[in-house]
């Protein structure tokens, strides 16, 4: 009898295997054949934080994706034959801790990882320059880069400006993405390609409560409430102006504070404005899960991505969502606002500097970078990526936003900014949301005196 | 026979004469025995505890031991810091209410079990009781932000609403979002706090009960003035180690409420305030300052707790 079920058992889970595995073997794109570049020898040891080394099946799409190693396999070893890559792959919710300790113990090379850790590993002594690197390579041409990110991010470059010491490899995509179809059963006129506070604020004040066609609840407005780099509030202090502080990050000790200039009361205004008009889980980064499909009920989301619309396009090849939620530029004077950018580094005690450097521009460069797209929708940070998909608008704006955008005090590399300003305001925020926020400027009075202790503390 | 009934000398009673030289020999083996033990604990532990002191004396960038010497400096910023009291206070009104909470309801839950007689049903609740303490703490918040979604979408605000009750906001209401976490974490720790309890209920001797029952107790006269003071050291040993888990709160109010412990701040706790500090601002002495703070708190509780469990009772 055991043996019966035993067998039983057997078989259905090899018919189970059977048909839920692929017909096909995976392969990548049928490209020209690659041709060997350089005789070049060294072992690179490369700490990547997040990226897919095999091939797998995308949860969403279900569509195939291939690995880091297959495009490696197919691209830089023939490229390269005589370089070795040692590649650790990390996951990103321990990765600034996991790569720290690579560094302190001189155990890697190249690193792909978060803009706010290479800017503050950089400031400790952790990773090198690379300005000697693409001064003696004529083959590296920094042009293809978009501007706003190779002469602005501090994720790649000091915080004087003066030394390169990464390559953009990946963006963050962070626009104002509308619900055209929510708009129009209210009767509200689309926002503008460039909409300001004042006009989103007019908007979502409008559709929040129960649609008038559907009868469903609708939320006028959503941004993450505890989101961890307070984007909103960087594009918000753009659009009215606010620097919050005057002079250098890499002169925090003498950095003066303006955290409470009418600027940035105006800032908490209208965030404690806009916070009872969001969805009540907005203050735990809840509430925006059917944004982007078919179900939404919110009408603006700010320092939205899109990937849900298109997650949702590639899968079932509908282009009516598509068509439904419309990407705008970002709230500040020119839509801009902070981008995101996750650039590789070298570190300081690089073993193989030339080897390492070839690994470096290969994995920030055109080829890797389309790869990435194709597979895993990473968004380029190339002036001209030709690879991107018509119906893709939502990369099309994020890198018209990345291209105008500037760095400014109030940044993630700013470390009160990280670690007291955007917990306060998302604090300052939730309170809003019960109604109950203090009054903005003694708030911001307060926030200012804390932050003259701070840079005090470390005089 | 006689001759052969001659006892023999008694070696066992004789001192151990050993020779100098074979007592070395067997000291160095034991030190060789216990050496990556020692060296273990000095590199991991020790040198660690010693260099975070040093840190905290120190104006750091990243955790370099090559700072800047600025003595009480980041003891007084952390003290003066309203944000240090706050977190503390969430951390201690938290850590209260699940340590009183987890030890009542899982005490009581290991009487109920203990007292079933069917072994093997026995066996089955405390095996379901203990399955979620084999959640990860990511997967059981994750699961809880379902649960406790503000809106009727939510499964509890869902039940609530079918006796015309309005939705709450567990984790986005100030009132409501520390209570919240009190019982996610209930729910988390369930399964291992009954399991020690239940071991504990097994040791209490029989003999005690045949006497009580001798004298005429019944059921809840017994649990009450025999079970309950015979568990007095596995209670002390709850409180103590809960005590301390709770004051090293992290994931699950990091995981709901962000940087900000939101909302209002309701979430942040002391090791939250410790991370923004170490990873957000690269203040490594302003966070290993306030790591020795929370350490003094930490060892002022367990020693007040322990020093409670001094009175004697009638099983000592």
């Amino acid at each position: 009898m055991k043996k019966t079920l035993l067998v039983s058992i057997s078989l259905i889970m090899t018919l189970t295997i059977a048909a839920c595995s692929s017909s096909t073997s995976v392969e990548g794109e049928p490209t020209k054949p690659i041709a060997k570049k350089s005789d070049m020898t060294g072992t690179v040891r490369v700490a990547l934080a997040g990226w897919q080394l095999d091939n797998g099946i995308d949860a969403q799409t279900g569509a195939e994706s291939i690995g880091l190693n297959q495009f490696l396999k197919e691209t830089f070893n023939k490229m390269y034959p005589n370089i070795k890559l040692e590649i650790y792959q990390i996951p990103w919710e321990n990765a600034r801790a996991k790569q720290y300790a690579m560094l302190l113990s001189k155990d890697v090379d190249i690193l792909y990882t978060g803009g706010a850790f290479a800017s503050q590993w950089y400031q400790e002594g952790l990773l090198r320059n690379i300005d000697d690197l693409i001064k003696a390579d004529s083959s590296f041409d920094p042009g293809i880069y978009l501007d706003g990110i190779w002469n602005n991010s501090y994720s790649t470059k000091s915080l004087d400006k003066t030394h390169q010491y990464g390559l953009p490899a990946i963006l963050g995509r962070r626009m104002t993405i509308y619900d055209k179809k929510l708009f129009d059963d209210w009767g509200v006129p689309p926002l503008s390609s460039k909409a300001t506070p004042e006009e989103i604020m007019n908007a979502a004040m409008k559709m929040t409560g129960k649609n008038p066609k559907t009868g469903e609840q609708n939320y006028g407005i959503y941004w993450s409430g505890n989101s961890l780099n307070g984007s909103t509030i960087v594009g918000l202090a753009l659009a009215f102006g606010a620097k919050g502080a005057e002079g250098s990050l890499s002169d925090m000790k003498n950095i003066k504070w303006q955290l409470n200039s009418p600027e940035m009361v105006k800032v908490l205004e209208w965030l404690k404005k806009m916070a009872p008009y969001a969805p009540p889980g907005f203050v735990n980064g809840q509430g925006a899960e059917s944004f982007g499909v078919a179900k939404n009920v919110i009408a603006i989301g700010l320092d939205q991505s899109g990937g849900a619309t298109m997650s949702d396009f590639r899968v079932n090849k509908d282009k009516a969502n598509l068509d439904r939620f419309v990407p705008a530029m970002n709230v500040g004077p020119k839509g801009e606002t902070w981008v995101a950018v996750d650039p590789f580094v070298m570190a300081k005690d690089v073993k193989d500097q030339k080897a390492a450097w070839e690994v470096m521009k290969f994995l920030a460069g055109p080829e890797t970078q389309k790869h990435n797209y194709k597979y895993f929708a990473s968004t380029p940070t190339l002036k001209n990526p030709d690879f991107i998909t018509a119906e893709d608008k939502f990369v099309k704006e994020a890198l018209k936003i990345a291209d105008v955008a500037h760095s400014e005090l109030l940044d993630e590399a700013n470390p009160f900014y990280m670690s007291d300003i955007v917990p306060a305001i998302n604090g300052f925020v939730s309170q809003a949301a019960k109604g109950n926020a203090p009054d903005a400027k003694a708030f911001l009075d307060d926030l200012q005196k804390r932050a003259e202790a701070w840079s005090k503390n470390l005089k | 026979m006689a001759a052969s009934a001659q006892p023999a000398p008694v070696r066992a009673t004789e001192p151990v004469r050993r020779t100098k030289k074979a007592r070395e020999k067997s000291n160095k083996m034991g030190y060789v025995f216990v050496a990556p033990l020692v060296i273990g604990v000095l590199a991991f532990a020790i040198y660690p505890m010693f260099a975070a002191l040093y840190l905290s004396f120190n104006q750091t960038s990243g955790a370099a031991l090559n700072g800047k010497w600025v003595g009480w400096s980041n003891y007084r910023y952390a003290l003066h810091d309203p944000i240090f009291w706050k977190s503390l206070y969430n951390t201690i009104y938290m850590g209260i209410f699940s340590v009183a909470l987890g030890i009542v309801v899982s005490f009581v839950l290991a009487s109920m079990i203990n007292s079933v007689k069917w072994v093997k049903g026995k066996n089955m609740f405390k095996g379901i009781f203990f399955l979620p303490n084999v959640i990860s703490a990511v997967a059981t918040t994750l699961l809880f932000s379902f649960l406790f979604f503000p809106t009727k979408q939510g499964v509890i605000n869902f039940v609530l609403g079918t006796v015309h009750i309005d939705p709450v906001g567990w984790f986005t209401d100030p009132r409501f979002s520390r209570i919240s976490i009190v019982l996610m974490s209930l729910w988390g720790a369930l399964g291992y706090n009954t399991i020690i309890f239940i071991a504990g209920l097994q040791s209490v001797p029989r003999d005690l009960y045949e006497a009580a029952e001798v004298d005429g107790a019944a059921g809840l006269k017994k649990w009450w003035y025999i079970t309950i003071p015979y568990m007095r050291p596995i209670f002390v040993f709850m409180i103590v180690m809960g005590t301390i888990g709770s004051m090293k709160r992290f994931t699950d109010v990091w995981l709901i409420g962000g940087t900000a412990g939101n909302p209002s701040g309701t979430l942040l706790t002391s090791v939250l305030y410790i991370y923004r500090n170490a990873f957000l601002a690269g203040q490594m002495g302003l966070a290993t300052a306030a790591s020795y703070l929370l350490f003094i708190v930490i060892l002022i509780l367990t020693v007040l707790l322990l020093r409670l469990n001094r009175k004697k009772d009638s099983f000592d």
